[in-house]
């Protein structure tokens, strides 16, 4: 069958109005999810996987997907009007998003990072349209070595990232990774730093770290303020959105580097969409002649991630659909509801199953633009969720934060958890360390330990393995640069005090 | 200090119930709903499986089962907290090798005693791992590897999913028998480690026969040996590797119902013979043996003394192998 001849079998499978109903659902879902802070996409995915045991294979996925991406579109929404990330992924969003929306421009953010989901959601598509053939190759030649190297140049750019010095970011990414080293050690089965609870076995639960980390400690310091943040309902009116011509003129260039990282990092298993936005934003921070500015309302530190998670979310399918090689926790879920039908997943499944392919991808198309809709006419009525007064909202937030944490693994302990780190979230706010990059280094911490370790244990000790392969050479320079870059104003620049 | 709580959330009764099409409200066996404990996560082998046998029993008995996912520590957590429950029959669950059977050996501090704290039900399937390489291996069978390992000890590097596994320890079980010296290449499971196989990076990947039969399927990996006394059927050209001159080797991962231990016998009878009757079901059977697995049932004393036995072999394999972790 030729290209198109798939494109036109994806569509018509798309296109059927079951598929369709499923696809809405997800969207849907996605973006209502999105918005309420607290619940993430891993955890939603995992409550609704049962369901997807009764649809058809290609309804099953076209929702699941919907849900991922939807919320990557709605967890806007919370991050500009509230500084809540809706979900990990528009955490970064928040650093420019919620000042905007303290100088009546979040009407404006809220249209724009919609048209910098769609432009980046819509770059992904394309390229997981064109590539998704081809790809095996490419990533045949990535092994232990060359993820090492990716993550430490994930973890030094999240340095960059934070808002306060660089200093303050390798702490936190130094604590992150020790939090992620919790759990028993892959290579030998001992368990490590569990105090011999048997709930950490498995390492600290990710959501667990997370909702406390972002969502607890949001409620804490909001709860003490008297006034509470209030949403505007007037920012929100289709007329209050109008960008000005200078916001448009400064998204473009944001919106294309921010598509491209976002695309990047979305094919690489083990990072994705978080990741991505993290990145995008710490471009952006660089390449601007006002650097000082960003955290204050800047238009390119919302576009450039909103643009990169959307981008990632979408192209995260090529390792997934191509290969079967799931690049998250999401995606494996994915993957799962694939396997409970029978259908398995690897390189044959494109040939074997182009129906299934071709229908989600399409797929892809019409849930952005069922986005777009729910977003830009219907946010109203998200924002109706977010205008709940607060003695109730906060109460609920909880509610869904403890729901969502105990949903994932059924665990209890993972609740008494969030409370811990909401608490430790809440101190490090006080004294102005920034949690995104803990959050990073608790993630890439252990695989960065683990890829080493393996790296190490194929090249039978010899560190020049990861100098010697071209790609993680590469790599471990740019690695260099964007530390050298990030240490610049610290050694070049400093004030006398 | 409890740290396992109750399943109470409507949202885990309501996805459990959306699970299991046409639950009818139980007659004979009792009003309650019984719980099934799956200590996985949703999408895994044993969940499907647990999924797939409690769906028989249902449509069958008419009982009302809710599969509840209680993972973490390798299963071990969900296993300790079905130990804890009352025998009152409206508890039990999914247990399998590693728990059952390796676990003990492995860990000195697992929460739970393995052979008394449970009331054995039944043995449900048992699966084969399969032995792979990538498909432009110098090595054409599993001697030619072993020849290499003879040759340059600790030269094959062998990729399995995870330290501990079954299917780690089935290949220190072909190691200690062929006197071999290997070198151990852990990954967190086969999606992490297909890409290393298939160029070629790790020698050889064991792993369950469903974890890489698609990509046996796709010819993006070569079987070399199935690690059963017979050839599976999935892979019915694939050698065992008894038949390379390892007499008597035989290792597989065998999953079983079990309960609390002290259920009364005539609960421990009702579940055995719905089991049982569940494994007759043709479309069942025709499910399981398509995931390369072998449909067990038989009776519930067999399977405590399979377990009494399985218990043995692994520590022993243990030992030999020096894998033990604390």
């Amino acid at each position: 069958m030729s290209y198109f001849d798939n494109l036109i079998l994806g569509l018509q499978t798309a296109l059927s109005w079951y598929n369709l109903l499923w696809c809405f659902v997800g969207v849907f879902l996605g973006t209502l999810l999105g918005v309420i802070p607290g619940i993430g996409v891993v955890a939603a995915i995992s409550m609704l996987f049962p369901l997807t045991f009764q649809l058809e294979p290609t309804a099953a996925l076209i929702m699941l997907a919907g849900i991922w991406y939807g919320t990557s579109y709605g967890g806007s929404t919370a991050s500009i009007l509230l500084n809540v990330p809706g979900s990990a992924t528009n955490a970064v969003t928040c650093l420019d998003g919620y000042p905007m929306t303290q100088q009546g421009r979040g009407g404006i953010a809220l249209l724009m990072t919609t048209v910098a989901s769609f432009f980046g959601g819509s770059f992904g598509i394309i390229l997981l349209m064109g590539f998704a053939g081809t790809i095996s190759a490419y990533a045949l030649s990535f092994s232990s070595a060359e993820y090492f190297s990716l993550m430490l140049l994930g973890l030094i750019a999240a340095c960059n990232v934070s808002s306060g010095s660089i200093l303050k970011g390798l702490i936190m990414v130094a604590l992150g990774i020790l939090f992620g080293l919790v759990g028993s050690d892959i290579y030998t089965g001992t368990r490590r730093f569990d105090f011999g609870i048997l709930d950490l076995a498995d390492g600290i639960n990710l959501v667990a770290l997370a909702m406390g980390l972002f969502g607890v400690s949001e409620v804490i310091a909001s709860v003490g303020k008297v006034d509470g943040k209030k949403v505007d309902p007037n920012s929100v009116k289709l007329s209050a959105m109008k960008p000005t011509r200078d916001d448009v003129r400064r998204s473009w260039l944001p919106m294309i580097r921010g598509s491209s990282i976002g695309a990047f990092f979305g094919t690489l298993p083990g990072t994705g969409s978080s990741i991505a936005a993290f990145m995008a934003y710490a471009v952006e921070k660089r390449v601007s002649r006002a650097p000082e500015k960003f955290g204050s309302g800047q238009i390119e530190g919302i576009m450039a991630p909103e643009a990169a998670n959307n981008a990632a979310d979408q192209t995260s399918f090529i390792p997934t659909l191509a290969l079967g090689i799931p690049g998250s926790a999401t995606m494996a879920l994915m993957l799962g509801a694939l396997m409970i039908h029978g259908i398995a997943p690897g390189p044959q499944l494109m040939t074997e199953q182009p129906s299934l392919f071709w229908g989600l991808v399409m797929s892809f198309w019409i849930g952005n633009v069922l986005l777009v809709i729910l977003n830009v006419p219907l946010v109203g009525v998200w924002v109706r969720l977010l205008m709940v007064p607060y003695n109730w909202l906060f109460p609920a937030v909880l509610m869904f934060i403890c729901i969502g944490t105990y949903s994932v693994s059924n665990s209890a302990f993972d609740v008494m958890l969030v409370v811990l780190f909401g608490a430790l979230g809440y101190a490090l706010r006080v004294g102005g360390y920034p949690a995104a990059p803990m959050l990073l280094g608790f993630v890439l911490g252990p695989m960065m330990e683990e890829h080493f370790r393996r790296a190490m244990l194929l090249s039978r000790g010899d560190f020049g393995t990861f100098l010697s392969r071209p790609i993680s050479a590469t790599v471990l320079a740019i690695a260099l640069l964007v530390l050298l870059w990030g240490l610049k104003p610290l050694i070049f620049n400093r004030k006398p005090a | 200090m409890n740290l396992f709580s109750k399943p109470t959330l409507a949202c885990i009764a309501l996805a459990g119930a959306l699970a299991l099409p046409g639950i009818a409200l139980a007659q004979d066996y009792t009003k309650d709903t019984i719980t099934f404990t799956v200590p996985f996560p949703p999408g895994g082998g044993t969940d499907i499986l647990a999924r797939q046998v409690v769906d028989k029993i249902v449509s069958a008995t008419g009982w009302s089962i809710i599969v509840q996912n209680q993972p973490g520590a390798g299963g071990n957590i969900g296993m300790a907290q079905l130990a804890r429950t009352a025998p009152d029959g409206l508890n039990i669950g999914m247990g399998q090798t590693s728990n059952l059977a390796v676990n003990p050996s492995l860990y000195s501090d697992i929460p739970y005693d393995a052979l008394n704290d449970f009331s054995h039900i039944g043995l449900v399937t048992t699966q084969p791992m399969a032995i792979v390489t990538f498909p432009d291996s110098l090595y054409q069978d599993l001697a030619e590897v072993i020849a290499a390992a003879k040759e340059n000890p600790g030269a094959i590097l062998y990729g399995t999913p995870g330290s501990g596994t079954v299917a780690h320890l089935s290949l220190e079980l072909l190691a200690t028998q062929g006197e071999l010296e290997l070198t151990h290449v852990p990954y967190p499971g086969i999606a992490q480690a297909i890409s290393d196989v298939m160029s070629g990076v790790v020698d050889i990947y064991i792993g369950s026969v469903p974890s890489v039969l698609p990509h046996v399927r796709a010819g993006s990996v070569r079987p070399l040996a199935v690690t059963s006394a017979e050839p599976n059927p999935v892979l019915p050209d694939t050698p065992t590797v008894a038949s390379f001159g390892f007499d008597g080797y035989n290792a597989a991962d065998w999953k079983a119902i079990v309960g609390p231990a002290g259920m009364p016998e005539d609960m421990v009878a009702a579940f055995n013979a719905a089991l049982n009757e569940a494994l007759q079901d043709e479309a069942l059977r025709a499910l399981l043996i398509a995931d390369g697995s072998t449909p067990l049932g038989g009776a519930s004393d067999e399977f405590a003394q399979y377990h009494a036995t399985e218990l043995d072999t692994w520590a022993a394999v243990i030992e030999a192998s020096g894998a033990t972790v604390d």
